[in-house]
């Protein structure tokens, strides 16, 4: 990452520019690796839980429910949704 | 005086952050660095956070924040507590370089109060983040978080790792006076 600039406001308007230091600069990288990492996991977790959940529906549905009595009984707001949370779309 | 009394910072550090009076205003910011905002005169704070992101859903953090130097060092925890739907769900993260305060999401507006506890005095701070995420139409997120340092603090740093947020936020103490 190159060296960003960062301002400095005070309540008076006056405005100062610096660039990032390199420890500053190294941070940012860490923090982005760490939140794209943890942002993945997030999504992987939501995933599977809406897979689970939705391979549930489909076994009541298969035992003679219908979605709407499905859903009710799983307490699944929006099927749509849980179908799309569950393909992996975000 | 009672009750709760708007602070100004002494300044701000960011790229897209700039004051308006007391009022912190950023546009496409992804760090938001307030100065000279925990002192003596008060012991526990209260930040009012009004804004938007430029993508899906994400947490937002902060770092405490010392003569314009964060504490990136592995000293904070948190607890996180989701509500969406019929949906409720809690994670905790330990020994992290930084406290999740928040969540923000695109489009929808989202808000949050978010409760600071003696960072100015040299004892650990305890924080306390409430929001609603515009996610859905309406999702609740909120944090408990802490961080062990006891070095007494005068600015914190908010962060959004992955990409950028708009609005505003201000800053308020609780007057230690009591109450007559």
């Amino acid at each position: 990452m190159e060296p960003y600039t960062i301002t400095t406001s005070y309540p008076d308007g006056r405005t100062e520019q610096r660039l990032a230091t390199p420890e500053e600069v190294a941070q940012r990288e860490a923090d982005i690796a760490n939140a794209e990492k943890e942002e993945a996991e997030r999504q992987a977790a939501e995933q599977e839980a809406a897979q689970t959940l939705l391979s549930g529906l489909t076994k009541l549905i298969e035992l003679g429910l219908s979605e709407k009595e499905a859903a009710a009984v799983s307490g699944v707001y929006n099927l749509n949704t849980l179908k799309t949370t569950a393909q992996g779309v975000n | 005086m009672n009750g709760l009394e708007l602070i100004t910072p002494t300044s701000v550090d960011g790229s897209g952050v700039s004051l308006s009076g007391a009022k912190v205003v950023f546009a496409s910011a992804t760090s938001i660095s307030i100065n000279g905002i925990f002192s003596s005169n008060y012991d526990n704070y209260l930040f009012v956070i009004r804004y938007v992101h430029e993508d899906y859903f994400r947490g937002v953090n902060m770092r405490m924040r010392l003569s314009g130097t964060d504490d990136a060092g592995s000293n904070y925890a948190y607890q996180r507590l989701q509500a969406s739907g019929s949906s409720v769900s809690g994670a905790r993260t330990t020994s992290f370089t930084q406290a999740e305060i928040s969540g923000v999401d695109s489009a929808n507006i989202s808000g949050a109060h978010v409760y600071v506890y003696g960072p100015a005095l040299a004892q650990p701070t305890a924080i306390r983040g409430m929001s609603v995420v515009g996610y859905l139409g309406g999702t609740i997120y909120d944090q408990a978080a802490t961080h062990t340092l006891s070095t007494a603090y005068d600015g914190c740093t908010i962060n959004n790792n992955l990409n950028s947020m708009t609005g505003s936020l201000t800053i308020y103490g609780f007057t230690k006076q009591s109450v007559v």
